[in-house]
């Protein structure tokens, strides 16, 4: 008889050579290594498939997840779209990506599939606060212990939670321990490291969630082999109002001080004469690898590339634009404003010169806990951060973003955006952008706003 | 380890070149020494210095010449064998939360237009008992930078100088789809040790025989079968310095370099010139193991006894490497000797099982009393069992090898690999 085994994130294939020979199983190729054919654990699913319905015997060593019985302690009952997008992915054989905006309540939409699958299930987050987060809501909402993996942890439960990181490095050891992985923010999952994860892991159901599928590499077909086809998909302007907070955008052009002004030239000139020298186009193929090289090579490239930063620097955290910041904060003293800016230097300068607490990856758990509760409860009036509140993590209260400086990419602007939307009963949130006139701000500024989500108000 | 920032790559006719250094060299030496002394200085319980301290002090020495990169490396590796931790008077973390709420109250009280600063952070410092320009550096005296250096574990500058060559190397196998190790002519206890370092890097071999003690021996990991991955780079990276321990090998490597993924061929060999950066492990052997041998070649026999060199693959899950081989010359007859479980890290009852799979029939496993394995002993193991009490007794081996010849099978047939031709 066949045995199927797992072995470190594949699965091998016990018995009689050229009977397996004959069964063509999917995605098996012999392994000279150990006499035996092998698949990767993602063909799972297909394999025991293809031996049903041949009717071929085989003992399953492989799977060694648990059949759960996962009830849910509340009540709450499900919007209508976050219903329609399980039973699409259910439909779709328990496998495939749901597209829903941020503050739409993805995490309820995994819970619901926990709850139709009933098997061991792995959630997988990009980010240590989305690990906490999800924690917390599935021990609670199940009453169940919940295990953690990442960030220090390293306790495997039937149903565990763990970051991207920590999912490559040891998918290999516990791949056969979840029938359900669910991919949280899965348009990180693309790239050749992440998506090893979805192969090493023999989980027949997967459930990918995204508010932001588009990547600008274009590898979302990456994720139908990995996770599955698109089964469902919102646009966050088709839930504005009704389920998302009514919102407006406004942008506010900051002029630099004379000063600024002539150091920002001054060293904008020295880096871009360096460019010119080097034939280098930071938009060009692999212009910004390029330019890390040549600036590596000579004490020129090195001061090319500080005249770079210094230039950066100035445009994204002036004088000019924390004076306005002083007058938002003020504005909105009685409001919960978030400030986001696209570094930490800034966060701590801001965090010290206004007395205002700050997030950043280098916050630690428990006090970035602390911190979230206390804003959320209105303690804190304002918070600083730079990227690590651009993902999941829930502000309910949250109604105006300041984003002082930002990238151009469409995805970080539209979390930031998401951050304040979570529907609150009479809730209007605004969104401020900052932008430094005449500098590279107003480039990344309009590649930013080129989402269907801003084309509905304009700017002032 | 080296970051991929850290080492500049030369690619010449698909061969990738790294920028080894000679460890002898004065001026390289003078720098490590330097290098070594800012660590030493910095490093010192609650008066060490800060990360950013060490940092710029750092960046000063190194300075900005041309061996830049090199001085960056060597500080990098240094760094790597310190423990910073955060120092402060006060917990920075209730210092900012009593600063953050008398902050938030006062923002939202309407009649002020601005808020008095200097006034919280002066009752801040008062309710503390510090001073207030100590609240200013205790703010955030928690952030990575402000984190003092609390031991540094020292080393040579020549040692230094060798680590930084490995690094080099490892640096650039991390980004390894795989290896292929050459390797001849070692003794039994180390390609033990390579093998049982390759299983505990959870890495996959498969070994060709290229010659009589010679092997090719793949190295890479499951999921390589279906596409060449870099899944298992840190894993070989980790297993190099257990190679460099050994008298005659040659590594070849692909390597998909930087961000363009750029492929090259990495090739070491002795003349390489990477000097064993760690302590050699699992070459202890027993007393009455190795006294055997001598014990035995005063027999009087046709039989000669010999250090073995042979690796035999148990179906991809280990290998048996025998210790001794045992010859027949009139006969043309090979006999291993191999002695169960000396070693403690593999389990012995998976070691009987393989065996009695994937063992050669030309075996004579010997076991020790002491073991307690008596009952786990397979009964179709191939070959013979010899079990003994203290010590292994020569002339009980020979009165087995006699009875091997006289009633096997094989034996008087002249063929399968009992023989060597």
């Amino acid at each position: 008889m066949l045995r199927l085994e797992f072995d470190r994130g594949t699965i091998l294939v016990h018995g009689d050579r050229t009977r397996v020979d004959d069964l063509k199983l999917p995605g098996c190729a012999y392994d000279r290594r150990v006499s035996l054919y092998r698949a990767p654990a993602r063909n799972y699913r297909e394999i025991i498939t293809l031996l049903a319905d041949r009717d071929v015997p085989y003992q399953d060593d492989a799977r060694s997840y648990e059949k759960l019985e996962l009830a849910f302690q509340s009540d709450r009952s499900p919007f209508p779209y976050q219903q329609e997008a399980v039973d699409a992915w259910w439909q779709a054989g328990g496998r495939g990506v749901v597209v829903l905006p941020t503050g739409s309540g993805k995490t309820f939409v995994a819970l619901m599939a926990m709850g139709r699958v009933q098997r061991g299930t792995l959630v997988v987050v990009p980010t240590i606060d989305l690990m906490q987060q999800w924690y917390g809501v599935i021990s609670s909402q199940f009453d169940i212990e919940v295990g953690l993996i990442g960030g220090g942890y390293y306790d495997v439960e039937p149903v565990t939670v763990s970051t991207y990181d920590s999912a490559y490095l040891h998918m290999e050891r516990f791949g056969d321990r979840f029938g359900l992985v669910v991919f949280d923010e899965c348009h990180h999952l693309p790239g050749p490291s992440y998506l090893m994860t979805a192969d090493l892991s023999l989980a027949p159901y997967r459930l990918g969630l995204t508010a932001t599928l588009e990547r600008e590499d274009g590898a979302e077909d990456q994720l139908k082999v990995a996770i599955g086809e698109t089964v469902y998909r919102q646009e966050i302007r088709a839930l504005s109002g009704e389920y998302l907070s009514g919102y407006e955008t406004i942008k506010i052009s900051v002029r630099l001080s004379p000063e600024e002004r002539a150091e920002y030239q001054e060293e904008r000139n020295i880096y871009r004469a360096f460019l010119e020298r080097h034939r280098i186009s930071l938009s060009g193929p692999n212009g910004w690898v390029r330019f890390l090289a040549a600036t590596s090579r000579s004490e020129e490239g090195r001061r090319a590339f500080r005249a770079y930063r210094i230039q950066k620097a100035i445009a994204q955290g002036s004088q000019a634009k924390l004076r306005v910041l002083e007058r938002l904060i003020r504005q909105h003293r009685q409001d919960r404003m978030l400030i986001f800016t696209s570094d930490n230097e800034t966060v701590y300068r801001i965090s010290r010169r206004f007395l205002i607490p700050a997030i950043t990856h280098q916050t630690k758990v428990k006090e970035r806990h602390e911190l979230l509760a206390a804003f959320n409860a209105g303690d804190y009036p304002f918070l600083v951060t730079s990227r690590v509140l651009n993902e999941g993590v829930d502000v309910p209260e949250a109604n105006v973003a300041v984003v002082l400086s930002g990238s151009g990419s469409v995805r970080e602007h539209v979390q930031r955006l998401g951050r304040i939307l979570r529907r609150v009963e009479g809730k209007h949130a605004i969104l401020y952008e900052l932008v430094a006139e005449q500098t590279g701000e107003e480039y990344a500024s309009s590649r930013r706003r080129q989402h269907s989500a801003y084309r509905k108000s304009g700017g002032t | 380890m080296l970051t991929g920032d850290l080492l500049r790559v030369r690619f010449r006719k698909g061969r990738i070149h790294l920028p080894y250094i000679d460890d002898r060299d004065p001026d390289h030496l003078g720098v490590a020494e330097t290098l070594i002394r800012v660590f030493e200085e910095n490093a010192g319980g609650n008066g060490g210095g800060t990360r950013q301290e060490l940092d710029e002090e750092l960046t000063d020495t190194t300075g900005t010449g041309t061996d830049f990169l090199l001085h960056r490396g060597l500080a990098k590796l240094l760094r790597d064998r310190c423990v910073f931790e955060s120092a402060s008077p006060v917990d920075p973390v209730e210092l900012r939360r009593r600063i953050f709420t008398a902050a938030a109250a006062a923002y939202r009280s309407t009649d002020q237009v601005r808020i008095d600063r200097e006034a919280i952070l002066a009752d801040a410092a008062k309710a503390a008992s510090l001073d207030v320009k100590q609240v200013d550096g205790t703010f955030y005296a928690d952030l990575k930078e402000a984190e003092r250096l609390m031991s540094f574990k020292s080393c040579t500058p020549g040692w230094l100088l060798s680590r930084y060559n490995v690094a080099l190397v490892q640096a650039v196998l991390l980004r390894a789809s795989g290896m292929d190790l050459h390797i001849e002519g070692e003794r039994p206890a180390r390609y033990r040790d390579l093998f049982r370092k390759l299983k505990f890097f959870r890495l996959l071999h498969e070994i060709h025989q290229t010659g009589p003690g010679s092997y090719h021996v793949r190295i890479d990991g499951p999921i390589s079968l279906f596409k060449s991955s870099q899944r298992y780079g840190l894993q070989i990276a980790q297993f190099l310095p257990s190679v460099l321990h050994c008298e005659n090998w040659e590594i070849t490597a692909s390597i998909f370099w930087g961000a363009r993924r750029r492929e090259g061929v990495l090739k070491l060999s002795p003349d390489t010139d990477l000097k064993p950066v760690g302590p050699s492990t699992g070459q202890w052997i027993p007393e009455e193991v190795l006294w055997l041998e001598d014990r035995f070649s005063r027999l009087k026999t046709d039989w000669r006894i010999a250090a073995g060199s042979e690796v035999i693959d148990l179906g991809g899950r280990g290998v048996l490497v025998p210790e001794y081989v045992l010859t027949h010359p009139p006969t043309g007859t090979k006999v291993h000797l191999e002695f169960l479980g000396y070693w403690r890290s593999e389990g012995v009852r998976t070691r009987l099982e393989l065996l009695g799979r994937y063992g050669p029939p030309n075996l004579i496993l010997a076991v020790s009393a002491e073991l307690g394995v008596d009952e786990e002993v397979p009964a179709d193991m191939p070959g013979e069992v010899y079990r003994y009490r203290r010590t292994p007794v020569a002339r009980d081996i020979l009165r087995i090898l006699e009875d091997m010849v006289e009633t096997h099978p094989y034996a008087s047939s002249g063929t399968l690999d009992l023989f060597d031709p």
